[in-house]
């Protein structure tokens, strides 16, 4: 250190003789010192600075939905598990802290570690959940007290990072487990606690140690000169670095205790990397090693961590284990020789494996869903303090019904490519699943790889939607009781239109054939096109652009009426959204991902509250759904009957395009509501109708978890009505009588009596021919009923 | 290297001096620079009344629905506002309320009066079977609604109303649940969600005149809150329409 002994040897001269010292050499010690304390105050002034303020800059933190546990969720001992396995807890033979669990075939034991929620904390407690095949039974206390309800902590799903990629979780001193300070303060510097900043003794030992071994194999840095290094300087190795980084040192040292300098040092130290995210500090450390907070750690995984200080990379446990194992084992014995562990835990812990995970998944597990939720951040948040200031997101996505809509598409879909000899990887598509009445996306998956961080066909991926418009126009009329009701009748006829340019539009139905008139329930039921287009004439295109805009649809629409069979392209995401105000009754809501954003303390800044609007009665709606129940029972749909029969009434809507190159679905029961697209990127024909791809890929996601049928609880003005074969209403106890709800009591249909048997007493007049014209006889209802 | 420490210390007068200089920021993060997104925020969760016009205005996706009017009043103590009748909604939601209707009523619903020329309904249809009681209320909701309840009191509506959106995620379709969140805001003074929420519990509350007429009232004070008074007026009618049967049936 050469510059350090001129100085040295400079002052010794001018301490020496005094006297005869030129008046230039004077100033000039006086320029220097001056220029020295200027350096140092200019040295403190950043020290202090970086100190005062944020530290970090933190990444936002984003979280899954906490899970909330109370007797009667339809929760299976499988599925708490998986939960509990995500958030790292430990399977024990005995529970002795958090984030253990304890499983028998019919319950779990389990320690919770508590959670500081905006809305109250959540305290960590023993618990224990019993389970039949289908549900969670009950849940109660270690003093077996009924709990009836608790939040489980939630699981961090995604960060967003700060630019240059370090990531850390903050701890505090007084969190730490005492075992990892010990190891830290004998491994890198054991007079941490008496040296005020720089240890002149561990440099001369280092120096000796390199002079005899002939090059540099021990450094003399003390935790705080390690601490400066990291925090202002730059990696160089140059002497003036050096003078630097002790100036600092003992700058720190002056401002700061001990206590604060060893917290700062945990958390800025480097301790491993993840492709391109660096990981700084225990806390962080824990996770990304050992997947659990530092807190659970045992001593022999702490020394693990203490040993990567000294060479995250050299040292890595998942690379080296070799070297990350001897490593550990010599921290252990020096702790064991300092008395600071007991010889035979020592030993004990020797023995352990090193007990690492594997390699978390660097990427986002959920990058469409992220993707949605980043969109939606950016309206409130600047883009640099989702990077930095440690926001701590909160969401809705279920991680369960995620991963069971990941695993349905891509299964599903290669399932279809082999059925049909299609190449491999040729067929795409995308899920989104929502809360029902509260429009929080539950699932979101924009692709069949999952993982892949690209192209979000929820969002972005807009098509046409086909016979997925229909219930819009069905309910367009429906609005106007006056004038329509289920029975309705519409003429299925072969229609030309003429459009712009000349040119004419000629619509036909799915499987070709007109089927005369038909009541409006069994149009949309069967889908229809021509009797749709019949219908949608009737209303006018304008007022069902408008009824699409007023449920959510947030596109431009076209003008032409190739509009009524579902010539627009949306996302999957404006469909979920559209439906959304279907399967809550005529109230929308607009989907959400984001519940609560907090600091990075926990205060809270923005709670994104449900907000309803009633946008269309409930009356029309009621109908329109109990419509789209028929879909699932005995229309394009009814599949569904069959394979959820549990699960029945619930709603549905197929939608097919043109050449088969989109298949639709879209399904919901009274809580969860799900969307599916299936087609090609290329938008080639991917020979699928609505009902035999994206419907397969919808029943393989809610098989897994069925949901809640839809109410026919009919609201305030709806009343049911018997109704029997011929489209009259009629008394329970006939033949073939089915229920219709009607909102207007003057469109009910006129009544018909039967005799004891039940057989219709008397058939009203009508015309017999099929031909279009007049109103459709009783024969052909007959057949429609 | 002591005498040189020794040195510094001695220039810890001007350090001291320094540390009372406000700092520069270095390139690092530094907080200050932060939005202070409390102060944008106006409060925390103060959701405003929505824009009237519904059919104009293109509703955004992203973000959720922010809305305009940031005048909101205080939070008035949970309990009566003060041109109420009478008590609104003391009444915790017992099992009992929330029992569905029994399944065979033969009772007609239809309560829009009949025009003279219209003939009366018969025969009118049985709901079809249902598997689930309409509200099922789990103790774990119980327990949520009670807590929304004391939140209230105690003045944090944002909490009660975060603890009723937990509740309705575990039943979304319980009529009472949206019913208190029709409350709350109507003690927000947030006229419009509080119609729309009490119309929302209307849309579940099926045959429960008790439910029915608290709703009613609700939106009838709402209605008159933003100058509709006819429609104030026949919401109060109903919502007397619904007290009265709810009182026959208790005397039955």
């Amino acid at each position: 250190m050469p510059p350090k002994k001129t100085t040295q040897r400079n002052s010794q001269r001018s301490l020496a003789k005094p006297r005869t010292l030129p008046s230039y050499l004077i100033h000039i010690i006086i320029i220097l010192t001056i220029g020295l304390a200027g350096w140092v105050v200019w040295l403190d002034y950043n020290v202090q600075a970086k100190f005062a303020g944020a530290r970090w800059a933190l990444p936002a933190r984003v979280y899954a939905r906490p899970l909330e546990l109370y007797a009667g969720i339809k929760l299976r001992r499988s599925d708490l598990l998986t939960e509990l396995d995500s958030l790292g807890y430990q399977s024990v033979p005995t529970l002795t802290g958090p984030g253990q669990y304890q499983a028998s075939a019919t319950s779990v034991n389990f320690i919770t570690r508590g959670f500081a929620f905006w809305d109250g904390a959540e305290p960590s407690r023993v618990l224990r959940a019993s389970f039949n095949n289908q549900q969670l039974t009950a849940i109660s206390d270690s003093q077996h007290q009924t709990i009836p309800l608790i939040r489980v902590e939630p699981q961090e799903i995604a960060k967003i990072y700060p630019q240059h990629h370090q990531d850390r979780i903050l701890v505090k001193i007084r969190e730490v487990p005492k075992m990892l300070i010990k190891a830290l303060v004998v491994t890198e510097d054991r007079s941490f606690y008496q040296h005020f900043g720089v240890d002149p003794k561990a440099i001369a030992r280092a120096v000796i140690t390199n002079i005899r071994a002939g090059s540099i194999r021990q450094g003399g840095s003390t935790l705080t000169q390690q601490l400066v290094k990291n925090f202002f300087l730059s990696h160089e190795r140059t002497a003036w670095r050096k003078i630097n980084e002790a100036i600092m040192a003992l700058l720190l040292e002056f401002h700061y205790s001990k206590d604060e300098i060893l917290e700062a040092y945990l958390n800025e130290i480097y301790l491993g990397q993840d492709n391109e995210r660096a990981i700084h500090g225990f806390g962080l450390a824990a996770q990304f090693y050992f997947g659990r907070p530092l807190q659970e750690l045992a001593p022999h995984h702490l020394a693990l961590l203490v040993g990567l200080a000294r060479g995250a990379s050299y040292y890595d446990p998942r690379r080296h284990p070799d070297r990350a194992l001897q490593r550990r084992n010599r921290i252990l014995a020096t702790l064991v020789s300092l008395a600071a562990l007991s010889e035979a835990d020592g030993q004990r812990y020797a023995k352990e494996p090193l007990g690492v995970t594997p390699q978390p998944q660097s990427l986002s597990r959920f990058p469409a869903f992220m993707d949605l939720v980043h969109r939606q951040l950016v309206h409130d948040y600047r883009e640099e303090d989702l990077r930095s200031i440690g926001l701590q997101i909160f969401t809705s996505l279920d991680p369960s019904a995620q991963f069971t809509a990941e695993h349905a598409l891509s299964q599903r879909l290669a399932g279809l490519e082999k059925q049909r000899g299609l190449p491999a990887d040729t067929l795409e598509g995308s899920v989104v699943v929502t809360a029902a009445d509260t429009g929080e996306v539950l699932a979101l998956v924009g692709g069949r790889n999952p993982h892949y961080a690209g192209f979000n066909r929820v969002l972005d991926a807009k098509r046409p939607i086909g016979s997925l418009v229909k219930p819009a126009i069905y309910l367009t009329a429906l609005a106007d009781p006056k004038q329509y009701h289920m029975l309705t009748p519409l003429k299925d006829m072969p229609i030309r239109m003429k459009i712009k340019n000349g040119k004419s539009w000629n619509p036909a139905n799915y499987d070709g054939k007109p089927h005369g008139w038909v009541p409006m329930y069994s149009a949309l039921a069967h889908s229809y096109n021509l009797a749709t287009v019949d219908l949608g004439m009737q209303i006018g295109i304008d007022r069902i652009q408008k009824m699409l805009h007023t449920l959510g649809v947030e596109e431009t629409l076209p003008e032409y009426p190739s509009i009524l069979l579902g010539s627009l392209d949306l996302a999957p995401l404006s469909v979920a959204q559209m439906y959304q105000t279907f399967a809550s009754g005529g109230f929308y809501t607009a989907l959400k991902t984001i519940r609560e954003v907090l600091t990075a303390d926990g205060k809270p800044l923005k709670r994104y509250g449900l907000a309803v609007e009633q946008v269309v009665n409930s009356g029309p709606v009621f109908l329109l759904n109990y419509m789209l129940t028929k879909v699932t029972s005995m229309g394009t749909a009814r599949a569904l009957a069959t394979n959820l029969p549990s699960a029945m009434p619930l709603a549905g809507k197929t939608g097919t395009t043109n050449d088969l190159r989109d298949s639709w679905f879209v399904g919901f029961g009274s809580d969860r509501l799900g969307v599916v697209w299936v087609g090609r990127d290329d938008n080639q024909p991917a020979g699928f109708s609505g009902a035999n791809g994206a419907m397969q890929v919808w029943l393989d996601m809610m098989r897994e978890r069925p949901p809640a049928p839809i109410s026919l609880n009919a609201p305030e003005g709806v009343s049911w009505y018997w109704i029997n074969t011929v489209g009259k209403r009629t008394d329970q106890d006939c033949v073939g009588v089915t229920r219709f709800p009607f909102i207007n009591v003057s469109s009910v249909p006129e009544y018909q009596a039967c005799d004891q048997s039940g057989n219709i007493l008397e058939a009203p007049a009508g015309g017999t021919s099929n031909d279009g014209v007049g109103k459709p006889s009783p024969q052909q209802l007959q057949e429609l009923f | 290297m002591q005498r040189f420490a020794r040195v510094c210390v001695g220039l810890l007068p001007v350090f001291m001096l320094s540390a009372c200089v406000s700092y520069p920021s270095d390139g690092y993060y530094d907080s200050r620079r932060a939005r202070d997104y409390t102060g944008l925020d106006d409060g925390y969760n103060r959701p405003r009344e929505a824009p009237p016009s519904r059919h104009t205005k293109r509703r955004p996706v992203v973000p959720p629905p922010t809305y305009e009017e940031p005048t909101v009043n205080p939070l008035p103590e949970y309990g009566e506002p003060s041109h109420a009748p009478e008590p609104l909604d003391t009444k915790p939601p017992t099992e009992a309320d929330n029992q569905t209707a029994p399944e065979s009523t033969t009772e007609p619903h239809v309560f829009e009066p009949l025009a003279a020329n219209e003939s009366p309904p018969v025969a009118t249809a049985t709901p079809p079977k249902q598997r689930k009681p309409r509200a099922v209320t789990s103790p774990g909701v119980l327990a949520l609604i009670q807590q929304a309840q004391a939140q209230a009191k105690a003045g944090d509506a944002d909490k009660a109303v975060a603890t009723l959106e937990r509740a309705l995620r575990i039943e979304p379709q319980n009529p009472w649940i949206w019913h208190r969140l029709a409350v709350i805001r109507l003690q927000q003074e947030q006229w419009q969600q509080t119609i729309d929420l009490a119309s929302k519990s209307n849309s579940f509350s099926g045959d429960d005149p008790d439910l029915l007429y608290r709703n009613w009232r609700v939106i009838g004070m709402a209605l008159e809150k933003v100058g509709d008074s006819a429609g104030a007026e026949r919401a109060m009618l109903r919502s007397q329409q619904y007290r009265e049967r709810a009182t026959s049936s208790q005397t039955l």
